[in-house]
């Protein structure tokens, strides 16, 4: 089969840091966002607009500016409507998406409208550049790394543990003093700072940034990869990445329309969400019972 | 006087038309055992989530060493030194019982993600306090030997003991102990009273919510006896459990010898 | 005729197919309490199979047409709701897992019907139905109309069935205890079907209308979800009349939005205001019933 390996690798890369902002969110927090496209795109276009404005076109830097208004953004969605019932949230989330994506269509100076942003020059970090797709695999690595370790520590520390215990017992945590509103607070934090991160990445390596594939679909996307692969898994969400990234250049071997195999990808993602939060619920890894979770999570489940 | 641990103002707690708690005024003072008994739906439980303010009073206020609680967050109350337990247990359940105690033992700047990743040196400390911390509270109760155990695979009486050896890893200065003693048998029932008066005499004042008398005379020093979401009574057990009138409402029916039985039915079947 | 007549005439009549979808989405999720996200993809699912069968100009055909989306939408939501939700809350009911489910049948539909039907945009040829006819200097349109009377008529039956039907009881009932009801023996099963024919009805013909105005596309099922679900949680705990007015309200929005603001940002302004009215909207917490954690 002729797939190029090196953009599957590097794109997965980008997908498993993605993947795994998400899994924080609905593994820690027990909850579901399906804003995570708004907050990639807005790690993109800082990106985008860094470079083609000369401003840096080294990544750290664009990565630090992504990070601040992802959390930025986070902690207003977060506070605004955690106060209220689960729902409320996820209303919030839709609603926030479709902002976003309409301010940018519209914010031509800084996304380039429909056509978007082109010829992005490629990133440094920390000074040097990065020339190929080797380079970019070697430094998503690291980045997905870096996200790896991070997510260990916080799960093997005290924050992991009183996370975990306020997805069982939200009330019993209470009386240890510790609030939730507070802690999912964090975990959005830290899921639009990683969003936002994948973003830039993502923008980096493609040399474009374009405000149509950050749609909601591309949320929903998001989520499927993270159940399918296994909420609470890093393991999983690399699976999920992995899953998504090779669809579809796999597709696009076989003899069908461009709209066909989209349709096809999407209908194939779509029913496995279902069918996988139907009777496996623990994801892919539950069958190999691979990997070490990020949190003891799953979607659904009896208690 | 001097100013109690805790003490309700007129407090009142209204569902729609249902007055559960009417204007109870009462008070804890330090190094009591305090015992809210009634028959059921008479308010008990609503009162002690009024204390801990996991509810809003209609009227009224809650005063805990001088400080109102009124427009606190349930979580702001548990850090006044406030600890409970819930009839229903709500251990962490797929999380061992050593865990279940750490997440009460951690320092409560461990919320707080920046510190978390800016110094992980001092989280690694904490970490080693939270294992002496643990280990010395399960070993106070004597759990040590379940503390590896997943909480939802716990009997029943030690999840209770789990239940309060949180709050003692807290290092709550009241205890909110709802129900103890239901669920348990007669050995069980003497483990969780002995467990009390320890904590007692080492300085945490407690009250109960109980419908076996007999713990109530064993354990209390006053007893407080709530029906329709009134104080009728508040005596020491003995005087209080005396009165004819409690019996009646209580009971329903007059006095009837039945022997020591620890099952946690709506009406208990001892006599004074 | 100026912009505040045109303002009034669309807000109602959009405030009126919005008020539409938002009755449907509230009997589903007032009774079974699933966040059906799925509710507008099923709404084009009912407005492609509608437009599909009909051809041609015949008035009788088109409502036949129509009739076959509706049932299309019913079945589809029937299925829906007894099949993936049902298994899910018997395996203990967690409801994240059947929102996730939803959002994974409103992922799949719209390819589905591209698959099936072909990826063209579709669209009514409908003379006379979308003609300005002035009313006092309002610019209405005669589907206008049509969807203004349909929506007032299905606000006023629901309304009516739900205080003085047994059916109605019984939907009350389940809305505020599932358990009891069921408990109490009450034919929940029968029950449902109709609750899912409310909500098919609503959404099929709310993106059929939708799809009259404009075209049919399948992906046009995400902002009628939007309305919907914005409208009945931010609306009130067991309400339907007061999910039925913010869905009007929110039908005025885009044409206050595009007297306003220039024409492409008004969507901004719509997208931005329901934002801040859910993040503001106090009636999350005004109609919380008082209740004490349970985990």
């Amino acid at each position: 089969m002729n797939l190029d390996w090196g953009d599957i690798t590097a794109q997965l890369l980008v997908f498993f840091v993605l993947a795994t902002s998400l899994n924080f969110v609905i593994g820690f927090a027990k909850t579901l966002s399906i804003h995570h496209a708004a907050l990639f795109a807005i790690g993109a276009f800082t990106y985008a607009n860094f470079a083609t404005r000369g401003w840096s076109e080294d990544l750290i830097v664009a990565i630090a500016a992504a990070g601040i208004l992802g959390a930025g953004i986070s902690v207003l969605l977060a506070l605004g409507s955690l106060r209220v019932a689960g729902d409320y949230f996820i209303v919030a989330s839709f609603a926030f998406q479709l902002l976003a994506v309409s301010v940018l269509y519209n914010w031509t100076a800084v996304s380039g409208g429909n056509y978007g942003l082109f010829g992005l020059a490629a990133p440094t970090f920390a000074g040097v550049p990065i020339e190929g797709v080797n380079g970019f695999i070697v430094l998503f690595a690291l980045l997905a790394l870096i996200t790896l370790a991070f997510s260990i520590w916080l799960r093997r520390g005290p924050y992991g543990r009183i996370v975990r215990a306020m997805g069982e017992s939200p009330s019993a945590l209470a009386t240890a003093g510790f609030g939730e509103l507070r802690l999912k607070t964090g975990i959005f934090v830290m899921s639009g700072v990683l969003a936002a991160t994948a973003g830039a990445m993502y923008a980096s390596y493609l040399g474009i940034a374009q405000t149509g594939s950050f749609g909601v679909d591309v949320s929903i996307l998001v989520a499927a990869m993270v159940v399918i692969g296994g909420v609470g898994s890093a393991v999983g969400s690399l699976l999920g990445a992995a899953l998504v990234v090779i669809s579809q250049p796999l597709l696009s071997t076989l003899d069908i329309s461009t709209e066909t195999s989209a349709a096809l990808r999407q209908l194939f993602f779509g029913l496995t969400l279902v069918v996988v939060v139907t009777v496996l619920p623990r994801g892919l890894v539950q069958l190999g019972d691979l990997g070490r979770r990020l949190v003891p999570g799953r979607v659904g489940g009896a208690r | 006087m001097t100013e109690p641990l805790l003490r309700t103002d007129g407090i009142t707690k209204r569902f729609g038309g249902f007055v559960a708690v009417d204007h109870v005024t009462t008070r804890v003072d330090e190094g009591e055992i305090v015992a809210f008994i009634g028959p059921n739906g008479a308010g008990k439980t609503t009162l002690f989530n009024l204390m801990t303010h996991m509810i809003a009073p209609t009227s009224g206020s809650v005063v805990f060493q001088g400080r109102e609680l009124t427009h606190m967050a349930p979580h702001k109350v548990a850090r006044l030194g406030i600890g409970r337990t819930f009839q229903d247990v709500r251990l962490f359940a797929e999380m061992t019982a050593w865990d279940n105690v750490a997440v009460f033992a951690q320092d409560l700047k461990t919320e707080k993600l920046g510190p978390g990743v800016l110094f992980p040196r001092s989280v690694l400390r904490g970490e080693r306090a939270v294992r002496r911390r643990v280990d010395e509270v399960l070993d106070y109760l004597r759990l040590n030997d379940v503390a590896g155990v997943q909480a939802d695979r716990l009997s029943f009486a030690q999840q209770k003991q789990v239940a309060i050896a949180r709050c003692v890893a807290r290092g709550a200065k009241l205890l909110l102990l709802d129900e103890p003693a239901s669920g348990l048998d007669a050995d069980e029932r003497v483990e969780m009273e002995t467990v009390v008066r320890k904590l007692v005499e080492d300085g945490v004042t407690v009250v109960l919510v109980e419908h076996n008398m007999d713990v109530v005379r064993a354990l209390a020093t006053r007893a407080v006896f709530l029906a329709e979401g009134r104080v009728v009574a508040d005596d020491a057990p003995d005087r209080l459990l005396a009165l004819p009138e409690l019996a009646e409402i209580y009971f329903g029916a007059p006095k009837k010898d039945a022997g020591t039985d620890a099952t946690s039915s709506p009406v208990p079947q001892e006599v004074p | 005729m100026d912009e505040f007549q045109v303002i009034v005439a669309q807000g109602l009549t959009f405030g009126a197919l919005y008020g539409l979808a938002a009755l449907g989405f509230a009997i589903l999720y007032h009774t079974t309490k699933v966040f059906h996200i799925a509710y507008g993809a099923i709404g084009v699912l009912g407005s492609f199979v509608a437009v599909v069968i009909y051809s041609g100009n015949d008035p009788a055909k088109l409502i036949l047409s129509v009739a076959a989306g509706v049932l299309a939408a019913t079945v589809v939501t029937i299925a829906v709701f007894q099949g993936p939700y049902r298994w899910l809350e018997n395996k203990g009911g967690d409801r994240l897992a059947i929102f996730v489910a939803s959002l994974g049948i409103a992922y799949s539909i719209p390819p589905l019907l591209i698959l099936v039907f072909g990826p063209e945009i579709r669209s009514y040829s409908i003379q006379g139905l979308v003609n300005i006819r002035e009313v006092l200097g309002f610019p209405f349109t005669s589907l206008g109309f049509i969807v203004i009377a349909v929506s007032a008529v299905s606000l006023i039956g629901l309304v009516w069935a739900l205080a003085n039907t047994r059916w109605g009881y019984q939907v009350r009932a389940l809305a505020s205890n599932r358990e009891l009801s069921q408990l109490v023996g009450a034919r929940t099963d029968v029950t449902l079907l109709g609750v899912y024919a409310v909500g098919g009805l609503c959404c099929a013909l709310s993106a059929t209308f939708l799809g009259m105005f404009t075209n049919i596309t399948s992906a046009g099922g995400t902002g009628l979800a939007l309305y919907a679900a914005v409208a009945v949680i931010a609306g009130g705990l067991q309400s339907y009349t007061g999910g039925f007015f913010l869905a009007v309200a929110l039908g005025f929005l885009q044409p206050l939005m595009s007297t306003l603001i220039s024409s492409s940002w008004a969507t901004v302004g719509v997208f931005g205001t329901v934002l801040i009215m859910i993040l503001l909207k106090p009636a999350g917490i005004q109609f919380r019933l008082p209740k004490v954690a349970t985990r």
